[in-house]
């Protein structure tokens, strides 16, 4: 910025008069730089403070609670493993989620590493945000699933989303989920 | 351009163009048609076609008072950035089109409702779901509430449209409000204090007698929580016993505010004018007087 393109607060009324907006733009972009710069020099405000204050910027947004890899899920069914785990107090941890996104929802397939042993099952029940009309569980729920498809324990003593009763007529699994359903006791 | 230029320069061709339009009133990003824009662009005879004006507004109509707490959505926005006239209006007829077809009771955060939805994979072809309401957003048609219950050692939330045409009924079984406009904290909090049961018979309040206010507090339950409700303020909550931090004893400070009983510009912002509100009313009055009479000629 040279010294002849200075255009002082006096000029600046002087352009407002007439309805020329682009060039009001255009000195305001030299007056601002200007007063930036001039800011800057009188404060004494160094680079790397500049760079703590943006860095203070960043998103303290709340957690998403998604069921990723290693996140901990509750088995609600009645199976041994389930029950010994929950006394025990180590809950089930994801290995794999059997989706493209990697991130399980309701009525997803998951591998499990359960009490040191390698279990496969069904998200019923997740404590991420919902869409309406669609219940949010305050825990993240597992119904366990042997190699073969039936479900490992005999009985659910918990509700399960009324949305999982479509999965029936799903091209997915759909005999899997005929299976889980039949067990159930309560749906919500 | 940076933030100050951008400011400056909308200052001044607010300046340039109508000293008439306060700044508070410019919305941020200008790419949008401004709304005052537009409803000067709709009320002008320049335009093709120009709109005529309401006659509600000359009508003299008595308004109840507690309409104003009775029909909450379908007032404005309080923020005027997101008013749009003629989009409320017809919003509102939608609403009104669904109230024909169910009944919307008068309840708050706090109460106790019941929910039946359409469901086809169902074998009743429904379900029923009671809980506590713990948030209510009044936005026109998609007003929506949550309702929580414990069932079986599983803490359940489950949000719902007020105004989609799955659902069948909104009971009220028990009208009561809180001390809070969220209830979010029952989340932590130990289960007795969600817990409802699905067989639950309502409570009828005699005719006539106010809304009555449940002034419980609630002990919170052992961390860890979902957020830091300690240190929120709220009215419904008992102080905890956790050992404050100096940076957590700084933000309880902080978030009591004592002042704003009196910060007459918050009230401002957060209230709707008088004027606003008695039009829209008008027109609810208008339209559950032709209710009525169609029900009468019913019978």
């Amino acid at each position: 910025m040279t010294g002849s393109d200075h255009i002082f607060p006096g000029k600046l009324i002087a352009y407002t008069s007439s309805l020329d907006l682009n060039l009001l733009q255009k000195t305001l972009n030299q007056t601002c730089n200007h007063f930036t710069t001039i800011c800057s020099k009188r404060l004494n405000i160094r680079e790397e403070e500049q760079c703590f204050l943006h860095n203070k910027l960043f998103s303290t947004s709340q957690c998403l609670m998604e069921l990723r890899l290693r996140s901990r899920v509750r088995v609600i069914d009645n199976s041994p493993i389930g029950k010994a785990a929950a006394t025990a107090g180590k809950p089930g941890k994801i290995m794999h989620v059997y989706n493209v996104a990697a991130v399980g929802r309701i009525g997803d397939k998951v591998m499990i590493n359960i009490m040191g042993q390698k279990k496969k099952g069904y998200i019923v029940g997740c404590r991420q945000k919902q869409k309406t009309n669609v219940p949010r569980f305050d825990t993240n729920n597992v119904v366990l699933v042997e190699d073969s498809g039936t479900p490992t324990g005999t009985r659910i003593r918990h509700p399960l989303p009324s949305c999982l009763r479509q999965k029936r007529y799903g091209e997915k699994h759909s005999g899997e989920f005929t299976k889980i359903l039949s067990i159930a006791t309560k749906f919500v | 351009m940076n933030i100050i230029q951008k400011h400056i320069c909308r200052c001044l061709i607010q300046k340039c163009n109508s000293g008439n339009v306060p700044l508070s009133f410019v919305p941020a990003r200008q790419a949008t048609v401004l709304n005052w824009l537009l409803d000067k662009h709709r009320k002008s005879q320049l335009s093709q076609q120009p709109e005529k004006e309401d006659d509600i507004e000359q009508e003299t109509i008595m308004v109840p008072r507690d309409y104003k707490y009775l029909y909450p959505e379908f007032l404005p926005p309080a923020n005027y950035r997101h008013r749009d006239r003629i989009r409320e209006k017809l919003e509102r007829q939608d609403m009104f089109c669904r109230r024909t077809m169910i009944e919307v009771p008068e309840f708050y955060v706090g109460s106790i409702l019941a929910v039946n939805v359409a469901d086809t994979y169902a074998p009743s072809k429904n379900t029923r779901f009671v809980g506590l309401c713990i948030s209510r957003e009044n936005d026109g048609l998609r007003t929506n509430f949550i309702l929580r219950n414990h069932i079986d050692g599983n803490g359940i939330e489950i949000k719902y449209d007020m105004y989609s045409p799955l659902l069948q009924s909104i009971e009220v079984l028990k009208l009561e409000k809180r001390l809070d406009d969220e209830l979010f904290y029952l989340r932590d909090c130990p289960p007795e204090y969600s817990t409802i049961q699905f067989d639950m018979e309502p409570i009828h309040l005699p005719t006539g007698s106010a809304v009555p206010l449940n002034t419980i507090k609630v002990p919170l339950g052992p961390r860890p929580w979902d957020k830091k409700w300690d240190i929120k303020n709220f009215k419904g909550l008992q102080p905890s016993n956790r050992v404050l931090g100096k940076r957590a004893a700084i933000r309880l400070e902080r978030s009591a505010k004592p002042w704003e009983e009196h910060d007459l510009m918050k009230q401002y912002r957060e209230n709707i004018n008088d004027e606003d509100v008695e039009t829209v009313l008008k027109e609810v009055v208008l339209k559950t007087k032709k209710k009525s009479t169609k029900s009468q000629r019913r019978q």
